[in-house]
């Protein structure tokens, strides 16, 4: 008879031993299981046999999560990617089919281009160099940083690179936007308003990089990103211009 | 806030989560970063315990962000972060195998090239996680049910509650337990040989 309903106990004990094992029952339940393996050898075993095998699937998730980098630039990459304006309907040669309409830009135009990329790609470098550096050996709270000693010079022109990266943004920005407001009569009205979206949320983004970046002017990531947001601006006006 | 004390107070329960979701929602692109540095590597890992593969699981971490940031103001007020974030992960994974599977509709699906481990950072066999076991692990999670295969990473692979998971999944509980007895008999079954002279029992 004891057997029997030690048989019994057991089954119902193995129904709910993974639950106890993850931690997932009540704690008047949990106790019941507790006890119930103080007088069980063989649900004991089972209960051993998961915790084993749950070391080993620990051991598997540690080995490779920690051989997993984030890419340094992977935050950069989606940030670019979250604030590229969201594609008309059409897909991307609607857009460029619409765009050609517009006629093609004037040579200093691409001139002005050419120059703020070099800027931005100059800007880009540097920070990496003065700023990216320190922040892989800080803790992540740390990464808001201002290089001190010998970098100050270097984080100096760094500065002023931002500043006259973001000015040649602005400038080129202005320029792309005439001749998109000249041309506008003859955009089609739907990717007319596209625009006007995308341009929103671009601006918007813009706003909020550069409040976030000139509370922080010493961190890189700031930078970076305000810098893209300019980039995208003048990607998306780039575009219709072409 | 610190990145280390949002992954605190999500572990805790997820009180002050809000707080960084709701400046990250209102266009705080340093909410939104911190939000990246806590959770970009587990979804990393999330994403590469599923596929296998380290350049998918970078590439559709950065998928999975972005759509995070264009879906800010669709979050829940209470929503955890962490369980909205994978849940998109999920997703953008669904869609990974579902395309890939049509590309690979006609090819072996044991072929174990398919959908290789690439672990070529792995150190050398210096403990009981050999480079052989992680690939016979690999290789038992492919042999799982999608269902059962996400079940299988995020509760024993990552820790998960069943609540949570429940969340990511849109599954019911019920569904999951069944789905992971299942899940974790199949993986005991096809470790054995590899596991026999270490885990007494098995």
């Amino acid at each position: 008879m004891r057997n029997v309903r030690w048989t019994v106990r057991c089954y119902r004990i193995r129904r709910i031993i993974e639950d106890y094992h993850y931690g997932e029952l009540k704690p008047r339940q949990a106790d019941k299981v507790a006890a119930h393996l103080r007088a069980c050898d063989s649900c004991r075993r089972q209960l051993d046999l998961l915790e084993r095998e749950a070391r080993v699937y620990e051991a598997y998730a540690a080995k490779t999560e920690n051989s997993l980098e984030v890419a340094p630039d992977l935050w950069s990459r989606a940030i670019e990617g979250a604030v590229s304006p969201v594609r008309p309907a059409g897909g991307r040669n609607a857009r460029r089919g619409a765009a050609r309409r517009l006629g093609a830009a004037s040579p200093w135009v691409w001139q002005a281009l050419a120059a703020v990329l070099l800027v931005a790609v100059s800007v880009s470098v540097t920070l990496l160099v003065v700023g990216r550096q320190p922040a892989k050996e800080t803790s992540a709270s740390q990464q808001e940083y201002i290089a001190v000693g010998s970098s100050e010079k270097s984080l100096e022109d760094a500065l002023k690179s931002i500043q006259r990266a973001e000015q040649e943004y602005i400038n080129a920005i202005q320029q792309l936007n005439a001749i998109v407001e000249k041309q506008k009569p003859t955009l089609d009205p739907r990717l007319a308003a596209e625009l006007q979206v995308n341009l929103k949320m671009i601006d918007e983004h813009i706003a909020a990089t550069r409040k976030a970046y000139y509370a922080h002017p010493t961190d890189a990531d700031l930078a970076l990103l305000m810098l893209a947001a300019y980039s995208r601006k003048v990607e998306l006006l780039q575009d219709l211009t072409s | 806030m610190d990145v280390k004390q949002l992954g605190d107070t999500e572990a805790a329960g997820g009180k002050a989560a809000p707080d960084i979701a709701e400046r990250a929602r209102a266009g705080d692109p340093e909410a939104f970063q911190a939000i990246f540095r806590r959770f970009g590597r587990p979804v990393q890992a999330f994403i590469y315990h599923m596929l296998g593969d380290r350049s998918t699981a970078e590439e559709l971490t950065q998928e999975t962000f972005v759509r995070a940031y264009r879906r800010l103001d669709r979050m829940e007020a209470g929503s955890k972060l962490s369980t909205w974030l994978f849940g998109i992960a999920r997703n953008v994974v669904r869609e990974e195998i579902r395309d890939k599977r049509r590309s690979l509709r006609k090819a072996d699906l044991n072929d174990t090239t398919a959908l290789p481990l690439r672990d070529e950072r792995a150190d050398p066999d210096q403990n009981f996680m050999t480079r052989e076991l992680q690939r016979a692990i690999w290789r038992s999670l492919r042999g799982l049910s999608d269902d059962q295969r996400i079940v299988f990473v995020l509760k024993l692979l990552h820790r998960m509650r069943y609540e949570e998971i429940s969340v990511i999944t849109g599954s019911s509980i019920g569904k999951l337990k069944t789905d992971l007895r299942r899940a974790r008999l199949q993986v005991r079954q096809k470790l054995q040989p590899y596991l026999a002279g270490r885990i007494c029992g098995m």
